[in-house]
């Protein structure tokens, strides 16, 4: 398979095979459960076992932002230099960053019902502003499928995906914005195996979602080369 | 290697894995737990307050949790991989046919 219509990505994450990297990933996000399992305390002085919820639900988080933040800047690097290489990056980031916020809604909303009570609360800065920045991407996602010539495609979303981005900052500081507070700036962990595990599960989800993320960009190149092929032997076509 | 059984069968393990850990974890006693109060307990709004002398059963929350995490993981690789196969075979189809059609030009 030719992937060569997509142009130099903007970040050569293509040395590295995928399968390996997949299975890095997978790996290492075993070992994130063992830690839980295993490793840290059963339950925390504050808010009792439900905490061990956030071993999933803050990698998750925490990488959507990346995510998002990284389809940003690749769809600001497009509006400059035209790659569409650029483009599919940033698509396919985006791709693999709404099922990052879907984990973190779905883990979040759990947490939520059994640490206050509630699936979902409408007053929370970070709460909506979660729920807006998926929004946002869904809506992202829905230009990409709208518009079927791929120059104007890219452009389109590579100015959405720009101005997206903006979400990023309003979920991150909505806590500190806005008074209203029930989700917290950060969960106090006193152990020590506790926040090795936080910051493992989020390095193991970093390189599961990189992994997920490639493979998205392979299939977009792959779809690409697909709609290019096909105008080309339409065109021929007596 | 194409990434096509690999990823499917690690999630699999990654599903039961997850499972597995959450029941486990829940399942341990620890230390000084004051089950009930929330994350916003550090001046937010509290919904729940937890019941005299009754500690709530997080094990449900915990293992939908993580199972639903590991499923929407699951779900999403599987189609990926679908589509993927989808598209290559079409590829695979049409740069046939522009073969083709090139070998039969003059």
């Amino acid at each position: 398979m030719s992937l060569t219509a997509a142009g130099p990505p903007p970040m050569d994450l293509r040395t590295v095979p995928l399968p390996g990297h997949m299975a890095l990933g997978w790996a290492l996000v075993i070992a994130t459960l063992a830690l839980v399992g295993f490793r840290v305390p059963a339950a925390d002085v504050k808010i009792g076992e439900s905490y061990l919820i956030f071993f999933f639900h803050f990698p998750s988080a925490i990488n959507c932002l990346n995510l998002f933040f990284f389809a940003g800047l690749a769809s600001m690097y497009h509006l400059w230099r035209r790659t569409p290489g650029s483009d599919l990056w940033a698509a396919s980031a985006v791709e693999v960053g709404v099922l990052s916020c879907v984990v973190t809604l779905v883990t979040g909303s759990i947490w939520a019902k059994a640490a206050w009570g509630e699936w979902w609360v409408v007053s929370d800065p970070r709460l909506m502003s979660v729920a807006i920045m998926f929004l946002t991407y869904l809506g992202y996602l829905a230009l990409r499928s709208a518009v079927e010539e791929p120059l104007k495609r890219a452009r389109f979303s590579a100015v959405f995906g720009s101005i997206a981005m903006l979400n990023i900052f309003v979920v991150y500081f909505s806590v500190r914005i806005f008074p209203v507070e029930n989700h917290p700036m950060k969960v106090e962990l006193v152990d020590s195996s506790m926040r090795l595990t936080q910051w493992f599960g989020a390095g193991a989800f970093l390189v599961l979602y990189t992994a997920f993320w490639r493979l998205r960009f392979r299939l977009l190149c792959a779809r690409e080369e697909v709609e290019r092929l096909d105008v080309e032997i339409s065109a021929v076509r007596p | 290697m194409r990434p096509r059984a690999l990823p499917v069968a690690l999630s699999l393990l990654l599903a039961l894995a997850g499972g597995l850990a959450a029941e486990d974890a829940a399942g341990r006693p620890g230390p000084g737990a004051e089950a009930g109060a929330g994350p916003g307990d550090g001046g937010g709004q509290m919904v729940m307050a937890p019941a005299q002398g009754r500690v709530p059963d997080f094990k449900p929350y915990i293992f939908w949790a993580y199972g639903l995490a590991c499923l929407l993981i699951f779900l999403f690789i599987l189609w990926t991989l679908s589509q993927l196969r989808r598209v290559e075979e079409k590829l695979d189809h049409l740069a046939r046919t522009q073969g083709e059609r090139r070998s039969g030009e003059p």
